[in-house]
């Protein structure tokens, strides 16, 4: 298993996933920066990384996984490589087991920079204008386990990306299904009813420990760990070409 | 070990049309196998069936003395393949993507160099694939399938798409193999190429096995044909066919006498018409004569059932 992440490792060399690692999270952090400069008066730093946590939870971190997943599985459909893959002495399960693993790993990524980048610029807009714009607890430890949190919960939605990324050749499908979700999440958060599908489940999980982020949280650790079950079992018997 | 690949009634059917029909395929251990057919007649599904890409409607496969796919694993390790077109990470340099798979067989580093000499590719290794040509292409595919020394190359149409000098130097490579005890199988629609190399062929058309056995034995199965220079063509044709004898156009304004016919009956039909023969001579079936023979046979058999 170690190989075949490693393989997975080099194959992220020059490609365009470790471009949209960076540049989603960091778009995220210029939002709140801007949206904090254009302020006038002085700014809590919890409700600063409150409006960049919303930015990120509600729309650019689905997006991202939708985005994530698709470059992850073209690095195979693009030149057509499932079926040198899937010759070779390995289970067929290890292989797309360590998609979901450099996946994981890739996600956490993200969440590390929107923390180090919310931080960066909440620090030097505030240095920059003389110290005092931003006021209160700095919150880093629940911020820290805020992103963790919303980590744990989006992955139902990282696994149900992965796998209709892999299971269709085209990108149009997983994109149009991480638009829809998207969406979906977006109305039903906005008519305030608790419905628990994997698009909204990072976003209850940030509530942690109320109980709407419990569930969050365990419905995302379970239902990960369920559709990752799922998903190996499906693709494993699958005829890919 | 006899065969390195037998399968016994070996189909697969897509929607309840047969891809590849109940066929008996053996392969001799240590042959360079040509595996022929026009598009469409089953040659991919069957080397994906022998692979394990795809579970067979019915019949068995058995790969290097095991069956296949229940010992997948095992055999894997012994087998190097390129199906259909070679594919390689373009982003990635010759040498990254050979180590992907020199790691997922764990294989040491220096088995990277030894594959790289043997296709002579060591040279634009460190550069991008995605700025290599056709050819670089497909000796960089068949430098991975021989990572790990396999006992068997499975090639799905190596030759596809290269310029004259690519298929020879595939030809030449191809013809180095069987002497380090490696089992080549080959795919084709390229006739004369694999006549020129191969020791066993296999002919396929509309998912069923026409014929298969040395080349030599293929070869001796077909009539030869005479080859005929006269100065009244249309006339000669018009005898000969009235005497029952298959014409058909030749090389260089000539006509091909197809059948068992007699060289010096030939001449006496002709003469006696008064018809001149420049050139009257015996040519040996070629393994186009033979393909040719056998799929417009087994078509016109489709066709009437």
């Amino acid at each position: 298993m170690i190989a075949v992440l490693i393989t997975e490792g080099v194959k992220l060399r020059r490609s365009l996933v470790a471009m949209l690692v960076l540049a989603a999270p960091l778009c995220v952090t210029a939002f709140a920066a801007m949206a904090l400069v254009t302020r006038t008066g002085v700014v809590r730093w919890e409700r600063f990384l409150d409006e960049g946590l919303a930015m990120w939870s509600f729309f650019m971190l689905p997006m991202s996984v939708t985005a994530l997943c698709i470059l992850l599985a073209q690095l195979e459909h693009g030149p057509r490589m499932w079926n040198h893959l899937l010759v070779l002495p390995i289970r067929r399960a290890q292989l797309f087991l360590a998609k979901f693993v450099v996946a994981g790993l890739l996600l956490l990524s993200m969440q590390a920079i929107v923390y180090l980048g919310l931080y960066a610029v909440g620090f030097a807009i505030d240095a920059a204008q003389g110290g005092g714009k931003l006021v209160g607890d700095v919150q880093m430890d629940d911020m820290a386990v805020g992103l963790a949190a919303m980590a744990v919960g989006a992955l139902p939605m990282l696994v149900v990306q992965l796998w209709v990324a892999i299971r269709w050749r085209s990108f149009v499908a997983p994109l149009v299904v991480g638009i829809l979700g998207t969406f979906f999440a977006l109305v039903l958060t906005a008519s305030g009813t608790d419905v628990y599908i994997p698009w909204l489940l990072q976003i209850y999980a940030t509530m942690w420990p109320k109980p709407q982020g419990v569930i969050g949280l365990w419905a995302g650790l379970i239902g990960g760990g369920v559709a990752l079950a799922a998903m190996l079992a499906s693709l494993g018997r699958r005829e890919l070409a | 070990m006899q065969w390195a690949i037998e399968t016994r009634a070996l189909a697969r059917h897509f929607g309840g049309r047969p891809a590849v029909a109940g066929i008996d395929l053996r392969v001799p251990a240590g042959s360079l196998f040509g595996f022929l057919g026009p598009n469409g007649a089953g040659k991919t599904t069957t080397i994906r069936l022998l692979l394990g890409l795809m579970r067979a409607s019915a019949g068995t496969a058995v790969v290097l003395g095991r069956p296949m796919p229940a010992a997948r694993l095992s055999i894997a390790r012994e087998v190097g393949a390129i199906i259909e077109t070679p594919a390689h990470y373009d982003h990635l340099t010759g040498i990254e993507n050979l180590d992907i798979t020199r790691r997922l067989l764990r294989l040491p580093a220096a088995e990277i160099t030894r594959v790289l000499d043997i296709v002579e590719l060591a040279r634009d290794a460190g550069r991008r694939v995605g700025g290599f040509s056709l050819g670089m292409r497909q000796r960089l595919g068949i430098a991975r399938a021989l990572l790990g020394r396999p006992k068997l190359l499975i090639l799905d149409e190596p030759t596809n798409g290269l310029d004259p000098d690519g298929i020879r130097e595939i030809r030449a490579l191809l013809r180095r193999l069987p002497a380090e005890g490696v089992t080549v199988f080959v795919s084709s629609h390229l006739l004369a190429e694999v006549e020129q190399v191969v020791s066993h062929v296999a002919i396929m058309s509309g998912g069923r096995l026409l014929a298969q056995g040395p080349l030599h034995e293929t070869l001796a199965a077909a009539a030869p044909s005479l080859e005929l220079a006269v100065d009244r063509r249309e006339e000669a044709v018009a005898l000969l066919a009235a005497a029952g004898l298959r014409i058909k156009p030749g090389a260089a304004g000539r006509l091909d006498v197809h059948g068992d016919a007699d060289p010096a009956a030939v001449n006496f039909m002709l003469h006696a018409a008064g018809i001149e023969v420049a050139h009257l001579a015996r040519r040996a079936a070629s393994l186009e004569d033979r393909y040719l023979a056998l799929t417009h046979a087994a078509a016109v058999e489709g066709a009437l059932s």
